[in-house]
């Protein structure tokens, strides 16, 4: 999970960039609803890109980084922007039971791995102690292939490290690239929703999660990542109330919200720009762009970057 | 219209010779141990001081004898030997005895004739059985159009005795058990069932013997036994909760590599072990997302007590193996038993990341860990709430200890003595270490 910047810059990665203005977007309204002092879980990398977002456009001023990778300690400490953001070098499931989980808290877990166990065992320690009002993201890899052989699983090598998280009807096409998403999914949901219905079993505030995020993005020849989350609300809560439904990324159900910036260029957009909602006729009677492009520019067009070369 | 009446009622051979089937005569000896010890537990719930259960076991006959309060003829008229225990029986007060089972089945399962004395304070009686005669033992009562018919007679004849004729001296319980049954016979002629009966009670009585409890097998008298969990770098999972009336406890972390066959669970229902390293999927391995038992895990250890003065709403089992897993109070715990195992188990699979220093860290934890005992861990409160706090990864200690060695040597008491006060050294090992360095020295061996 830990090594990803060595590959490429993470403040540059116009996808991951979209996704973050976009989980940014709805997390101020989330926060603002809920009110009070948040706690944010990150893994920071030595980039700690959603670190200072989160801190500068939320106002979250108790930040916690995890970092189980092969960084030094002393290259962590001079890579972190704020001197009160608490580094703790060791692996996710460790780190979070070091850390106060009572208090409300928005915890993004990016991890770049495929999904493993210590995934689920991060939601059980996370999910039997996060207050309403937590809101949980977690971003993967979602390759569903065999850490050895690099091939897709098949239903039995799948159950062997699985195990009971494993669905119960499941075929060997739903590790393709054209539904692993879903499997997750379908994983994520019913291991979050045992571990709530246990919980309401023993405390007096009955809880439940409220799926908010199931994100698809590829950056340019790179992983295909899949990001999912959501918010722990009371039972009687209406989370219709936030008032998210201003945002067309939020999605409760199993089909995915897919962000493609679509390759034009800066003329271009501004040609869409100028045309959009109320003159796409007439834009696509010029023939410079196509509908597709439309579709998929107006998915991102508020929180896509732009980039310019300067001199320094 | 004519009544259409099926029979329901229990035969006294499904008593004898089927209940006895769920249970070794290992389980069912401890069955009446658990009677004595409640018996311990009405005297004072907190010290057995002074208190002793005596057990003869021999291919002759079964003894069992206790100063630990017997009980009243009352208490035997109206539960001790009624198959079952009647719903208006009073509250068990902590006790462990609770099916109205244990006693009749194991004395059942040992032998053919037995003999229960009880001397208490208020009455002093002996009840004889022989079984071959009270399976047979019929009576005469009147139906309901006044005819005499023959149905089972299931009382027992007791006899009130005098000092003269008693094997009790103070109040307790005696327990004799003569024409052992054949396969009872056969197993108390091994020698090696004894060794085994001994590790059963110091294991599964540990609490009973902490609080004084003198048990003593064919004259030996026994120790407690039982499992440590480590803390200082490390600090336990720690939760407490009372539901229902039941205090329960669940304390989980890490222990000796040692011998994998202790790994796992333990579960004290009223300070009886009732399920011991369990690594089975009714304490969580396997699932969920939390592994099966790997010996990459040997290190883990979890207890679960449970406190309760109405026995009766333990999640035990009749034969008190195990836990009744589907019962609401044990799936409360389970909440908690999981959420320490996913800690715990997140470093130790961390741990595993070290590859062939793994086993060598592991080794070293134990070494300077502090460790508590399970007395201990039932008392003591902790600071650690829901959480495990894991001990630091510490590589360098891990290639120093690679490039040691241990020296040892055995030397003269009074000589070592002197040679420790002459060099100045506070411990035999400081001067051992005093010893190797002079050399060094003396020898011009290492550079300075």
């Amino acid at each position: 999970m830990m090594n990803s910047p060595k590959k490429f810059n993470y403040e540059t990665r116009p996808h991951k960039f979209t996704e973050r203005k976009m989980l940014l977007a709805s997390l101020q309204k989330i926060c603002n609803y809920f009110g009070g002092i948040y706690q944010y879980i990150g893994l920071g990398g030595i980039s700690f890109t959603d670190f200072k977002l989160f801190h500068k456009e939320l106002h979250i001023n108790e930040l916690c980084s995890i970092e189980g990778g092969k960084f030094s300690e002393k290259r962590l400490h001079f890579n972190s922007p704020y001197s009160f953001i608490k580094i703790r070098k060791t692996i996710s499931t460790i780190a979070l039971n070091e850390i106060d989980l009572t208090k409300k808290t928005l915890i993004w877990l990016d991890y770049d791995d495929t999904l493993n166990l210590s995934m689920f065992d991060d939601i059980r320690i996370l999910f039997s102690k996060l207050p309403v009002g937590s809101i949980y993201i977690m971003t993967c890899n979602r390759e569903l292939k065999e850490k050895e052989t690099r091939e897709e699983y098949s239903k039995e090598k799948f159950k062997d490290e699985f195990g009971t998280l494993t669905p119960y009807e499941i075929e060997n096409i739903d590790f393709s690239s054209e539904n692993n998403f879903r499997t997750i999914q379908r994983m994520l949901n019913s291991h979050i929703n045992n571990i709530v219905r246990e919980r309401n079993n023993i405390e007096e505030i009955k809880i439940e999660f409220s799926q908010l995020y199931n994100i698809l993005y590829q950056e340019n020849q790179g992983a295909r990542m899949f990001t999912y989350g959501g918010i722990i609300i009371s039972k009687e809560f209406r989370i219709e109330e936030i008032g998210l439904e201003v945002f067309d990324f939020i999605v409760d159900n199993v089909e995915p919200y897919i962000i493609k910036i679509p390759n034009l260029t800066r003329k271009e957009f501004e040609l869409i720009d100028s045309h959009l909602f109320l003159k796409e006729e007439e834009l696509l009677a010029k023939g410079i762009v196509s509908s597709d492009h439309i579709d998929q520019y107006k998915k991102v067009y508020k929180y896509i970057p732009h980039f310019y070369d300067i001199r320094m | 219209m004519e009544d259409k009446i099926i029979q329901g009622n229990p035969t006294k051979s499904f008593f004898i010779e089927m209940i006895t089937r769920d249970i070794s005569i290992k389980d069912a000896i401890l069955d009446l141990l658990d009677n004595s010890i409640d018996g311990a537990n009405n005297i004072n719930p907190g010290d057995f001081n002074n208190l002793y259960i005596d057990i003869t076991v021999n291919k002759d006959c079964f003894i069992i004898k206790d100063n630990c309060g017997g009980f009243t003829l009352e208490t035997a008229q109206k539960y001790a030997f009624r198959f079952g225990r009647p719903d208006e029986a009073p509250k068990t007060g902590g006790s462990i005895g609770r099916f109205g089972v244990g006693m009749k089945r194991a004395l059942f399962k040992i032998g053919q004739n037995f003999e229960v004395e009880s001397k208490n304070g208020y009455d002093h009686f002996q009840v004889n059985v022989n079984v071959n005669e009270w399976k047979y033992k019929k009576k005469e009562i009147r139906d309901f159009e006044n005819n005499l018919i023959e149905v089972d007679d299931w009382s027992f004849q007791y006899s009130l005795i005098t000092d003269e004729t008693s094997d009790l001296v103070e109040n307790g319980t005696f327990i004799k058990v003569l024409n052992l049954n054949q396969e009872v016979y056969n197993i108390f002629a091994i020698e090696s069932f004894l060794i085994e009966l001994e590790d059963d009670i110091e294991r599964l009585l540990n609490f009973s013997i902490e609080k004084g409890l003198k048990i003593i097998l064919n004259g030996k008298v026994l120790q407690k036994k039982g499992v440590t969990l480590f803390s200082d770098n490390s600090k336990p999972y720690f939760h407490e909760f009372i539901d229902n009336g039941i205090k329960i406890r669940v304390v989980a972390g890490l222990s000796f590599v040692g011998d994998p066959h202790t790994s796992g669970w333990y579960i004290y229902c009223n300070d009886r072990l009732v399920l011991e390293a369990d690594k089975t999927d009714i304490t969580g391995w396997g699932t969920s997302g939390i592994p099966q038992w790997h010996v990459d895990y040997v290190m883990f250890k979890g207890l679960v007590f449970m406190d309760s003065e109405e026995t009766i709403n333990l999640p035990l089992t009749t034969t008190k193996k195990g836990i009744d897993a589907t019962s609401i109070v044990y799936k409360k715990a389970f909440f908690f038993m999981r959420e320490a195992m996913v800690s715990v188990l997140g470093f130790l699979k961390d741990v595993r990341k070290l590859g062939d220093e793994a086993n060598d860290y592991r080794k070293l934890l134990g070494e300077q860990e502090t460790k508590i005992s399970v007395q201990e861990l039932k008392v003591n409160s902790f600071e650690s709430k829901r959480t495990f706090v894991s001990p630091v990864l510490d590589y360098e200690k891990i290639s120093i200890r690679n490039n040691s060695v241990r020296i040892s040597f055995n030397a003269d008491k009074n000589l070592a003595e002197m040679g420790k006060l002459h060099s100045g050294s506070k411990s035999f090992k400081e001067f051992g270490e005093y010893i190797f360095n002079y050399y060094l020295k003396m020898e011009e061996l290492r550079d300075e």
